[in-house]
Order: structure tokens, then C-alpha cells, then sequence
């Protein structure tokens, strides 16, 4: 089977785009992604598209087709993917597939989301979508409501405390200083973490990610197209995915999510390594109680020790093992489609040495976990330098 | 929410209502055609406990348009004593008073209004006995 690249990556600034829709941040995005790969839009077989709800936040669907119209190629296949806040991740998953199967060449694939545009109340209900319209939203939960659920489980399960929460906010904020797409370039406190207006208990407002405009794209080829570029290419060499019942009451556990540990296990197993291998990592940090629990779903840290990492410095730049170089969800923000395409795309310049201040040294395999709702879908990929 | 999605699972939201796998015995909520312990198809309907114990809670204080009435409210994961969890709202007490493992008993309520369509919907909720 083939062997899947990136080769090109684009990513619009995070944070409020007034004058752009869904459309333009796809499009801008794109456009960088093609000229960084050095190839033509020509070269392009098809799109593979990962948006949440434009239907929702600008009243338009059918935005694949949208997408290739938008370039001069319009006639290649389009297709948009929706899973919730997963929709990025399993985007590129879908790519990668296009590719490995022989099937397409060369892929353009990305997402974005137009959200500013929606009162906050308007978002919470067009997020709400994604938890159970049956039995969990009519009952008045939130997306911060089912993670506080989840932080209160863990806490006493395991005595991870509301310092541990908030230390998660101090370091992905320290981290997105020194990214120029991050929507927050603002160094915060413990103190002011800790101290924020709660949204639901035990979760503030640092404790959760912002709303964002945003798009990411990557071009994906082969190992056959790659020899007459001169590009630094990537290997995606692990893709797991997996699901899980979407109500939260439902799951065996609330301390971890069933679906991210099968979706890493895939994906370690395909790539052929262990936690242990992995120099860098991107974990969905949509509410900072998810990435400690993650971040122990994936392996790298005991269940219950995830809090104690953060608190050791393990997780900051300068930790044994670095996560969420860029800022995370929380501080550079999450235009739901495009944040699993944009996890990795921090990978990618994490290993070509394209990261700029935030560059680490000899990065050879980074980890991105992008999940759905409450942890209903997760998608793990892991790529590798080109020795 | 829509008035026919209002009507159609009225019976599920107003009593409580899961099913019971014939085959393996086990107890499921929500409703579902197949048991998703054993897969089998042969199930059938069954009414939730009315009584259980907190295990967690939040109070939420940012909400949609539907629920912005009822703000700030308590949410919790309540385990029944058929053993099934439930997510619902917990009601007649103050945020400070809750414990886990408090002892609570299902009761009728307003869940939202002021929807799209102006309809008030109801379901169950739970409070302290
Ligand atoms: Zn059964």
C-alpha cells in the first residue's frame, strides 16, 4: 500500500474574522497549503472538507462543492465531513485513506468554521448539537457542563485538584505567546486562572476555549509525487479512530475516555511504536480537564497522574514532553473544523523545524488527538520525520 | 426543538422509559432496538427506577436560548437504583447542600420554553428525598 505524505501546510490566523466566512478561511488557508507545497491547484485530485455546522452558524450547507468551486479545478470530487469537534481530525483520516488506497495522488485537505458571527447563547445551542438532543440536552447540559461532570469524577477518583485544571490554562497560554496564528497572545496567572467567573462548576472561564474563525488545510501525496518536489515532507505513519456512546452517562468510565485510548492504541500499533516514542504531542484541549485526562488516555501518563505532570512541568515546552506547543484549543483557539487539521500542522513544523520561537529540538514523532463531543469520536494520527 | 419531535418522544422524556434485554436481563436508557450489551433484537420497553444517588455535579451558569430562563441550574449524573445513569437536573435545593451519594427521587418538571416555537417542555428531573 502507499505511503502518505504532507507536503504543504496553511493555516489562517486564529480569532475574529469579520469580514470572512467559511468559504474564505477554507480558501486562504488552502491557497497557503498549495504554495507551500510548491505544486499547482492542478495537481490537486480532490478536497476532503471538515466542518461542524455552517448550516448552523452562516445558513449554508453543501460547502464541499462551495470549496472546489472556489478553485479553477472545480469539476475534482469534494466532500465535506462532519464529527463534531472531530471533524478536522477524521478529515485527514479520510485523506490519508484516499491516498493509501491507491484510489487519489494528491489531496487538498482542511477545515474551518465561522462562529463570531452567533451570540454566545446561539453557540452553546449549535454545540449543544453535538451531546444527545434525546437525553442530554433537554436536560439542560453543556458541553462545559458534561467536562465538569468528567474534572469532578477525576478529582475525586484521584485528587486532581482546580490548581491542576488551571495549570493546564498558564502553560497553553504561555505557549500561544510565541504563536503568531493564536487568537490569545496574553501571559496569564495561576491566580487569574484560578479566579476567573465559573461557568460550570469546577470549570471558569480559563478553564474552557474561546469561540474562533479559523481554517487549516494540508496537501497529502505520495511517496511517488514527492521525488521531483523540493519540499520537507512528513510521513503519516498512524491513524487510528474510534467511537463511543455519545451520552456521557452512558460510558463505563468518567475518569477516562474509552475512545481515545483504543483510537492511540491503532495508531501506535500502525506506526509500530509506543508512548514512549513520541517527542511531541497535540491533544484536544477544548476544556483543560480534557487534556489531563488525554493526556493519560494516550499513555504517557499513569490514569490519575495527568494533573501531577502539569504541575511537575513534564507537559511545558521545556518538559520531557511537550503538549500543546501552540497554545492548545485554549488559547489559540477553536474554529471546531479546522482544529484537528491545525494540531497537525504544529506537528508538522515541529518536525521539519519550521516552529519558529516555539521549535523544539530533534523531534522525530508527534501525536495528535482530536476528539468529538464529550469523547464520542477520537482520531489519533502520528507522524514522523523522513529520515 | 420542534413540536412533532416534542410529541414523538414524549413517552420516553415524560415517564422514563428503556428497554429490558430478554435474553441477557440487562437494563438500558435511552431506548434502544438493540441490546447493546448482547445485540440482541429482543428487547422491550422499561420504566426506569424513580429513586438514586448523586455521584456528580455542576451548576451551570452559561446555557442556549431554550434554557437562559433557568440559569443558573443544577445538572447531575445520577445512578438509579436499577443501576442506570441518568444526566438530569437536580431541583428543590441549594447548590451548597448537594453531596455525592445523596439519596433522590424522580419528579415532573418544565425542562425548557421559550423555544422556537414557544412550547413548553417537560420531563423528568430529580430532588432530594
Ligand atoms: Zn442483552
Amino acid at each position: 500500500m502507499k505511503r502518505v505524505f504532507v507536503i504543504g501546510v496553511g493555516l489562517t490566523k486564529f480569532g475574529k474574522h469579520e469580514h470572512l466566512s467559511t468559504r474564505d478561511l477554507f480558501f486562504h488557508a488552502s491557497k497557503k497549503a498549495i504554495a507551500d507545497a510548491k505544486i499547482d491547484i492542478n495537481d490537486v485530485d480532490g478536497i476532503y472538507f471538515g466542518n461542524l455546522s455552517s448550516d448552523r452558524f452562516e445558513h449554508q450547507a453543501h460547502t464541499a462543492a462551495i470549496n472546489a468551486s472556489n478553485f479553477s479545478s472545480r469539476n475534482f470530487p469534494s466532500t465535506r465531513i462532519e464529527d463534531a469537534c472531530a471533524s478536522g481530525g477524521v478529515a485527514v483520516a479520510q485523506a490519508y485513506l484516499a491516498i493509501k488506497s491507491g484510489l487519489h495522488d494528491t489531496i487538498l485537505v482542511g477545515g474551518a468554521e465561522k462562529m463570531t458571527n452567533l451570540s454566545t447563547p446561539e453557540v452553546t445551542d449549535v454545540l449543544g448539537t453535538c451531546a444527545d438532543n434525546i437525553f442530554e440536552l433537554p436536560h439542560g447540559i453543556t458541553f462545559p457542563g458534561l467536562y465538569a461532570l468528567m474534572a469532578r469524577a477525576h478529582m475525586h477518583k484521584y485528587g486532581t485538584t482546580k490548581e491542576h485544571l488551571s495549570m493546564v490554562a498558564v502553560k497553553n497560554h504561555f505557549n500561544a505567546l510565541k504563536n503568531p496564528y493564536a487568537q490569545f497572545h496574553k501571559e496569564i496567572t495561576l491566580e487569574k486562572a484560578m479566579n476567573s467567573v465559573i461557568v460550570s462548576d469546577p470549570l471558569n472561564l480559563y478553564d474552557c476555549s474561546p469561540i474562533t474563525d479559523g481554517g487549516a488545510a494540508l496537501i497529502l501525496t505520495t511517496e511517488e509525487k514527492i521525488k521531483n518536489l523540493d519540499v520537507t515532507p512528513v510521513e503519516i505513519v498512524g491513524v487510528g479512530q474510534a467511537s463511543d456512546s455519545i451520552s456521557l452517562a452512558n460510558r463505563k468510565s468518567l475518569t477516562s475516555i474509552e475512545a481515545n485510548k483504543i483510537a492511540s492504541k491503532r495508531a501506535y500499533n500502525m506506526a509500530e511504536i509506543t508512548p514512549k516514542n513520541i517527542d511531541v504531542a497535540e491533544v484536544h484541549d477544548c476544556f483543560t480537564i480534557a487534556e489531563i485526562i488525554t493526556t493519560e488516555d494516550l499513555g504517557f501518563f499513569e490514569e490519575g497522574k495527568g494533573g501531577k505532570a502539569v504541575e511537575e512541568g513534564i507537559t511545558s515546552i521545556d518538559g520531557d514532553l511537550p503538549i500543546n506547543t501552540d497554545g492548545g484549543l485554549k488559547a489559540k483557539g477553536h474554529p471546531i473544523g479546522a482544529t484537528g487539521v491545525a494540531q497537525i500542522i504544529e506537528l508538522v513544523h515541529q518536525i521539519r523545524g519550521t516552529a519558529g520561537d516555539r521549535q523544539l529540538n530533534g523531534v522525530k514523532y508527534g501525536l495528535a488527538q482530536n476528539m468529538g463531543g464529550s469523547g464520542a469520536t477520537s482520531v489519533v494520527h502520528i507522524l514522523k520525520e523522513v529520515d | 426543538m420542534e413540536p412533532p419531535k416534542i410529541w414523538r418522544e414524549r413517552r420516553e422524556r415524560y415517564l422514563g422509559i428503556g428497554i429490558i434485554c430478554e435474553d441477557c436481563q440487562k437494563k438500558n436508557f435511552p431506548k434502544t432496538r438493540i441490546c447493546p450489551d448482547c445485540g440482541s433484537e429482543n428487547v422491550k420497553p422499561y420504566k426506569i427506577a424513580e429513586r438514586g444517588t448523586l455521584k456528580y455535579f455542576t451548576q451551570i451558569m452559561n446555557t442556549g436560548d431554550e434554557l437562559i430562563f433557568n440559569t443558573p441550574y443544577i445538572v447531575g449524573l445520577v445512578e438509579l437504583e436499577d443501576g442506570i445513569k441518568v444526566t438530569a437536573q437536580i431541583v428543590d435545593c441549594d447548590f451548597k447542600e448537594l453531596r455525592k451519594g445523596m439519596k433522590l427521587e424522580k419528579t415532573f418538571r418544565v425542562l425548557a420554553r421559550n423555544g422556537k416555537e414557544g412550547l413548553i417542555k417537560y420531563g423528568f428531573k430529580f430532588r432530594p428525598i
